[in-house]
């Protein structure tokens, strides 16, 4: 008895998740259906889930050359270039900065944070134009470069803050116990610190991974040849042919999506990880 | 050999110097010393800790280690090691990469590291351990490890900074009795810093104590406790609190009697020197060195009427707080324990264990331990 009144107590709340659930969930399982059937199936009279008649010709067709030889794969090949190569940076860039943020005191320290935050108050569009030009004068246009320096100026700072809180929640004794037991302040970074960090590491890590793997508009303005495209570009091509290509289109977009999935699933045990729990006490 | 002095070493913070940590302090520590740095919190003891340890420069003075000045000598040079208040164990390397550190950094062969780690974990009973990581043990456990790293590589000077005070009680005493053996086995010269009196009184070869940034006494525990130079030490040393109040002096032909401010007679002692006549002054008296009864008896010293106004049980003993008409509540050793809250009754001091400290400066009046005046013969005073 007072099991069932509790199961009617609990019954909506359970609705309200579910519903939350399935408005999350509902998309990307349609978007699985149309890549799995035959285009003309997605206009067949009533909306489905279970694909009819079941088929890989879309994935196929991916792996297939279209226009000038440029397929999916290339396309692939150059979100990942693109992707990983601003992670790397931006790890390497970021981590030594927060630390120094959160550690050191120098002059213009607070102007130097603030002004990082200042850039991310405005719309990254503002910055479309001025670094079109930018890499022009350089010649970086259409080349992966162009992508990773913009993808870098729109992460670093929130990077920066992003792990300076982290190393803020680092207690310094550890880096001063290090200190006293023979280690520079490199190693001390470097070998007590660094460690200390990994989730917020892996955290930053994460958020610039989709920023530069998600990215659209500034890939547009920057990439011209179709070769150099990255994934999103890629998506956006299926449009351009009159008729949209739905299957080849969800295809790719699930072919894009698999490795976001496979990142989060590999790294996720350190989002709940505290790697600093039951060293220290507070 | 490891002889530690600081001479002059004081510690300013601010634009011109504004906040003062640590007044000049001169302290001689001798090799293989355990002393204790004790104070209240932001009394300026863990900044002269980091001082020592380097990780702070002095404002004023110097740091000498044996006959070497070191004040500006970085931190890993010094040979010190430090164990904190939150241990600062390495969160991603095991209990052995802790222990390891250390000898690491100071280019021991790995042969040699891997004898001197596992040696140490048996001294601390963590063999079974070594292969743990810092969050999978106890407080303990992990308060061993931070005295394992600190002692592996035998530093010259072992610094301490408030380590037992994330312990409960019971395991507080147990890693305490743990420190000690420690310095027996390695008598290293060791500064601990700690809040806790009782730690202070049972690990140390000497105390210093410190209070707003001033060094107040330095003291083998018998004299600090015994013969306290400030009203400060007074108060801050034992286990329960010293019964501390406000008298005024009255010379008594060659004596000087000490009254509450209700005019009651305190105690009657013999000063050094020439009494300050009707000065103002702090009456010390520890609870220990004090007796009750339900009536005074006629035994030659002042009995003070009191009111009982409660008891306190703290453990085994239990003391009696009882208001002075008009003036201070004091505690009583309760020995015949029959007090009631209420109960009128008289108490009587040990004149040979009072202590006075001057009003204005808290300095120690130095008290000729004499005097049982008999009962009876002072004027009425108002």
């Amino acid at each position: 008895m007072r099991a069932a009144r509790e199961a009617l107590r609990r019954t909506p709340r359970s609705a309200v998740l579910l519903g939350l659930v399935a408005f999350s969930l509902l998309p990307f399982a349609w978007m699985l259906t149309a890549s799995l059937e035959p285009p003309q199936a997605l206009y067949t009279a009533a909306p489905h889930l279970v694909p009819r008649p079941v088929t890989l010709a879309n994935y196929a067709s991916l792996l297939s050359p279209r226009e000038q030889g440029v397929y999916f794969p290339r396309y692939f090949l150059n979100s990942v270039v693109v992707a990983f190569s601003t992670v790397a940076l931006a790890l390497l860039v970021a981590t030594p900065a927060a630390y120094a943020f959160s550690r050191f005191t120098f002059r213009g320290k607070g102007m130097l944070m603030y002004g990082f935050l200042a850039q991310n108050l405005f719309p990254g569009v503002n910055f479309l134009v001025p670094l079109f030009i930018l890499m022009t004068v350089l010649g970086l246009r259409d080349t992966y470069g162009a992508l990773i320096i913009g993808y870098l100026t729109f992460s670093l700072p929130l990077n920066i803050w992003l792990l300076r809180g982290f190393f803020d929640g680092i207690p310094p004794e550890m880096e001063v116990a290090a200190r006293l037991d023979g280690a520079g302040v490199v190693r001390a970074f470097v070998e007590v610190a660094l460690p200390a960090a990994v989730p917020g590491l892996v955290a930053t890590a994460i958020y610039t991974f989709i920023l530069a793997w998600d990215e659209y508009l500034y890939a547009l303005t920057m990439i011209s040849s179709a070769d150099m495209r990255t994934l999103p570009l890629g998506l956006f091509a299926y449009f351009s042919e009159g008729v949209p290509d739905w299957g080849g289109l969800t295809a790719t977009a699930i072919g894009m999506s698999i490795p976001v999935v496979i990142v989060f699933l590999v790294l996720q045990r350190y989002f709940v990880s505290a790697l600093t729990k039951g060293a220290l006490k507070y | 050999m490891a002889e530690l002095r600081l001479e002059g070493v004081g510690k300013r913070y601010g634009g011109r110097g504004e906040v003062v940590a640590l007044e000049p302090v001169d302290l001689a520590v001798r090799d293989g010393e355990f002393i204790t740095i004790l104070g209240p919190s932001g009394c300026g003891k863990t900044t002269m800790l980091h001082v020592i340890a380097g990780l702070v420069p002095p404002s004023t003075g110097s740091v000498w280690l044996d006959g070497t000045d070191i004040t500006d000598l970085d931190p890993r040079d010094r040979d010190m090691a430090m164990v904190f208040q939150n241990y600062a164990l390495y969160p991603a390397k095991t209990v052995r990469g802790n222990l390891e550190f250390p000898l690491r950094m100071r280019g021991v062969p790995r042969r040699e590291r891997a004898r001197r780690v596992e040696e140490m974990a048996h001294v601390l009973g963590l063999t079974p351990l070594l292969d743990r990581l810092p969050r999978q043990l106890s407080g303990g456990q992990q308060q061993r490890v931070a005295l394992g790293r600190a002692l592996i590589r035998r530093p010259r000077v072992f610094l301490m900074d408030e380590p037992l005070s994330n312990l409960d009680a019971k395991l507080r005493a147990q890693m305490r009795g743990e420190i000690k053996r420690l310095h027996r086995q390695f008598p290293i010269t060791t500064i601990y810093v700690t809040h806790d009196q009782a730690e202070a009184m049972a690990l140390s070869d000497r105390v210093a104590v410190m209070n707003r940034g001033v060094l107040v006494q330095v003291g083998p525990p018998a004299e600090i406790y015994h013969r306290p130079s400030h009203v400060f030490v007074a108060g801050f040393v034992g286990a329960v609190p010293m019964n501390l109040a406000r008298v005024r002096l009255h010379r008594v032909e060659d004596a000087v009697e000490c009254l509450f401010p209700g005019g009651q007679r305190a105690v009657r002692v013999r000063l050094d020197g020439t009494p300050p006549a009707d000065a103002a002054a702090v009456l010390g008296v520890r609870p220990q060195h004090a007796r009750w009864a339900a009536r005074p008896s006629d035994d030659g010293v002042p009995w003070i009427p009191a009111v009982v106004e409660d008891i306190d049980i703290v453990g085994e003993e239990s003391y009696v707080l009882a208001r002075v008409e008009h003036g201070p509540l004091l505690s009583v050793l309760d020995r015949a324990g029959t007090a009631a809250p209420g109960q009128s009754i008289a108490i009587a001091f040990e004149p040979a264990a009072v202590h006075l400290f001057d009003e204005a400066t808290g300095h120690a009046v130095p008290v000729e331990r004499v005097t049982a005046a008999r009962r009876g013969d002072s004027p009425a005073y108002p």
